[in-house]
């Protein structure tokens, strides 16, 4: 009975050791991930009746490209809230081919996100038909 | 368990009993939970001087995308002076500050602007749009994600 008892003890020792493994993922090796670093460019112009203008940036590294059409003004600087469009595409000779693009008002928060490789693209700005006479705007383009 | 079971029987229960609760205790494999950072705000108070005719500035930095509320609280101590106040972004050389919304406003103790905002630079401007007759002293309250 002795002879039982100690392995019995023995037992609640391996028992007590081995009940807790937890088991984890092996650490994974993040050294190839390049963390983002974003460069915020101002376009700022006027636009005229059914106008469009164009500028071309240039991202290092994939991820996503916000644009935020900040102010329209008149002329002399007072604040409108007439909507414009604004868009992202491939610059080709004097244009800007969109591929995405939408009419908004200004604001400063981005209202048009998309996920871009690296390479050269345009940020647009154009009359959606809103505009009744010369403005100036501003945009911020938020790019890797 | 009563005096005459065997001490060696009794050796064994216990041993399987302190097996088990430890068993039992020592498997929490449930991870730590870190809180999350409670959003934080920053109020800063813009006074100066505004000329008849004339335009004032502040530039200012959010780090947490949000909300960006500008409060005019005084203009030359009068209640019944309405001012331009407004929000947008400083231009690339210095220059000047592009407003975004802007509204001609009496002060008073409630914001007369709110605008949600991404993480970047702006500008708070105060102008006047034609009411001033001399140089007015004014108060904006501004306050911003942090």
């Amino acid at each position: 009975m002795r002879y039982i008892a100690c392995w019995a003890v023995a037992a609640a020792v391996c028992m007590t050791a081995t009940g807790c493994t937890s088991t984890t993922a092996p650490e994974e090796d993040d050294s190839g991930i390049t963390p983002l670093v974003f460069n915020t460019e101002t376009f700022a112009g006027t636009l005229q009746v059914a106008g469009n203008s164009f500028y071309s940036f240039y991202v290092t590294q994939a991820g996503p490209v916000g644009l935020t059409l900040a102010a329209v003004q008149t002329p002399g600087g007072a604040a409108l809230t007439t909507p414009l469009g604004i868009g992202v595409g491939i610059p080709s000779g004097t244009s800007c081919a969109r591929s995405a693009a939408q009419t908004t008002p200004p604001g400063l928060a981005a209202q048009l996100t998309v996920t871009l490789n690296p390479g050269t693209y345009c940020a647009a700005v154009f009359d959606a038909g809103s505009l009744t006479s010369t403005v100036n705007f501003a945009m911020r383009i938020r790019h890797p | 368990m009563n005096a005459k079971t065997p001490s060696a029987l009794r050796t064994v229960v216990a041993a399987l009993m302190l097996a088990s609760s430890l068993t039992l205790a020592g498997c929490d494999d449930d991870p730590p939970t870190t809180p999350e950072p409670t959003p934080t705000t920053k109020t800063i108070v813009f006074s100066s001087n505004l000329a008849v005719g004339g335009a004032s500035s502040r530039s200012f930095e959010v780090t947490r995308a949000g909300t960006v509320s500008a409060t005019l609280v005084a203009v030359a101590n009068s209640l019944t002076i309405k001012v331009g106040l407004g929000v947008g972004i400083p231009l690339a050389d210095g220059s000047g500050c592009v407003l975004s919304r802007s509204v001609e406003t009496l002060p008073g103790t409630t914001a007369q602007l709110e605008l949600n905002v991404d993480i970047g630079k702006y500008c708070v401007q105060i102008y006047d749009p034609g009411t001033l007759t001399s140089v007015a002293a004014f108060t904006i309250n501004l306050i911003y994600p942090s």
